[in-house]
């Protein structure tokens, strides 16, 4: 048997930050069936309700080291009779890889909510952003990874626990965008859950992420720019040569980004056109007025040869030869010329 | 748009070959060593909001064992 060294991060250090404050300590206080420590292995009700482990064996998952560490009486919870991570822990433990399982998921609310569930996910996600916030309703999903009593690259040993990591979908769309890029419906499904409970819609604006709720919800207009991601790769990279195998047959996962009419409408706008309407009017303003001034210099022109020729005429007919050319040498002198 | 979430993941399956290495144990009787500071970690990193360690305890024997050793000292991590 191993005994650890007193951590230093435990319930106490997490009471001196303040991070206890947001357990709900009606439900921590209830949540026991001794006053001991850690209870013998036990299990709840749907609302709450500790009770001894009902299981006939001979297998048992009792819950142990948590993180973070909550005052609710969680420690030697035997997770195969919780209804939601049973299955998924049995899964891991015959695959020998990490399984990744369907949406959980309770009513929004506080970590003071009077459901379980909620103020379960209300006082992780305070701890996790360290101020006391609202659960939402969205789904989370728990991560099911085998730990082997061998790493040996040619044959792992045999599963002994399983991690299990508890992920909201919501953390993995904060702060990927910046704030002046927004406007985009983020459908994640998975092939695990029933229909209706299967697909979750959430709004990315920027660095925030509204929560739609289940469903796809994605505006219809937009289904031929839809963008859609899956887990590609077959084994979490885990520090060994291998990593471990990552099976998504039990519960394969896909993701669905559309845009939507905010972002629609911040692309597609008359501000092109706007600007195509002002050049062209440039040009054609420019060739209005050098149509304009080419007809008055013709006008002129004409004006000028009409005269001209009237003049060559007149002298013409009163002069003779030496003098009509000296006259009309004078008339070029004062600035009239003629072809 | 979406980040690469199986690399987020690595933290935490990081974490679960330490449990294997950190020593030569007798699964499932394990308590590991600092788990707050390389749990908290391993959150930080991953994402995840919440991490827990389950061994798998079979037989009522072993159960019997194993509710003994719940009640050791071995839960001082709390």
């Amino acid at each position: 048997m191993f005994f650890p060294n007193i951590s230093t991060e435990d319930l106490a250090a997490q009471d001196e930050t303040g991070l206890n404050d947001f357990d709900n300590s009606i439900y921590s206080g209830r949540s026991f069936l001794t006053n001991q420590t850690v209870d013998p292995l036990h299990t709840f009700t749907e609302d709450g309700k500790p009770l001894p482990s009902q299981s006939p064996g001979p297998l048992y998952i009792p819950r142990w080291q948590t993180s973070p560490v909550l005052e609710t009486s969680m420690a030697n919870e035997n997770l195969l009779e919780k209804k939601e991570v049973a299955d998924l822990l049995l899964t891991s433990v015959e695959s020998r890889a990490a399984v990744l399982g369907g949406f959980h998921s309770a009513p929004p609310g506080m970590p003071s909510d009077a459901d379980v569930t909620t103020a379960f996910f209300a006082t992780l996600e305070s701890i996790f952003v360290r101020k006391e916030v609202q659960y939402l309703g969205d789904p989370m999903s728990h991560l099911a990874i085998p730990i082997f009593d061998s790493i040996d690259r040619q044959k792992r040993g045999q599963v002994v626990a399983i991690l299990k990591a508890t992920l909201n979908w919501q953390y993995y769309l904060k702060n990927i965008l910046p704030g002046t890029d927004y406007g985009y419906h983020v459908v994640i499904k998975n092939g695990c859950d029933a229909d209706g409970k299967n697909s979750f819609t959430y709004q990315v604006d920027g660095p925030e992420v509204i929560v739609l709720g289940f469903g796809d919800r994605h505006d219809r207009k937009f289904d031929q720019y839809r963008e859609d991601g899956y887990f590609s790769k077959s084994n979490i990279r885990d520090g060994t040569t291998d990593g471990v195998s990552f099976d998504q047959s039990s519960c394969p996962y896909s993701f669905h980004v559309y845009p939507t009419q905010s972002d629609y409408d911040k692309y597609v706008t008359y501000f092109p056109m706007t600007i195509g309407l002002c050049i062209a009017g440039v040009f054609a303003f420019t060739i209005a007025t050098f149509i304009f001034y080419d007809r008055l210099v013709e006008r002129r022109q004409k004006i000028v040869l009409a005269k001209a020729t009237q003049s060559t005429a007149i002298v013409s007919s009163l002069f003779v030869s030496q003098t009509k050319k000296e006259v009309l040498i004078s008339h070029r002198f004062f600035g009239v010329t003629h072809r | 748009m979406l980040l690469d979430i199986v690399v987020e993941m690595s933290a935490v399956a990081g974490l679960a070959v330490t449990a294997t290495v950190d020593g030569n144990y007798s699964w499932p009787f394990v308590t590991l060593n600092a788990f707050q500071e390389r749990a908290s970690n391993a959150r930080f990193l991953s994402g995840a909001i919440y991490l827990s360690i389950n061994p798998i305890v079979n037989g009522n024997e072993e159960l019997a064992a194993w509710e003994k050793y719940a009640q050791s000292d071995a839960n001082s991590w709390m």
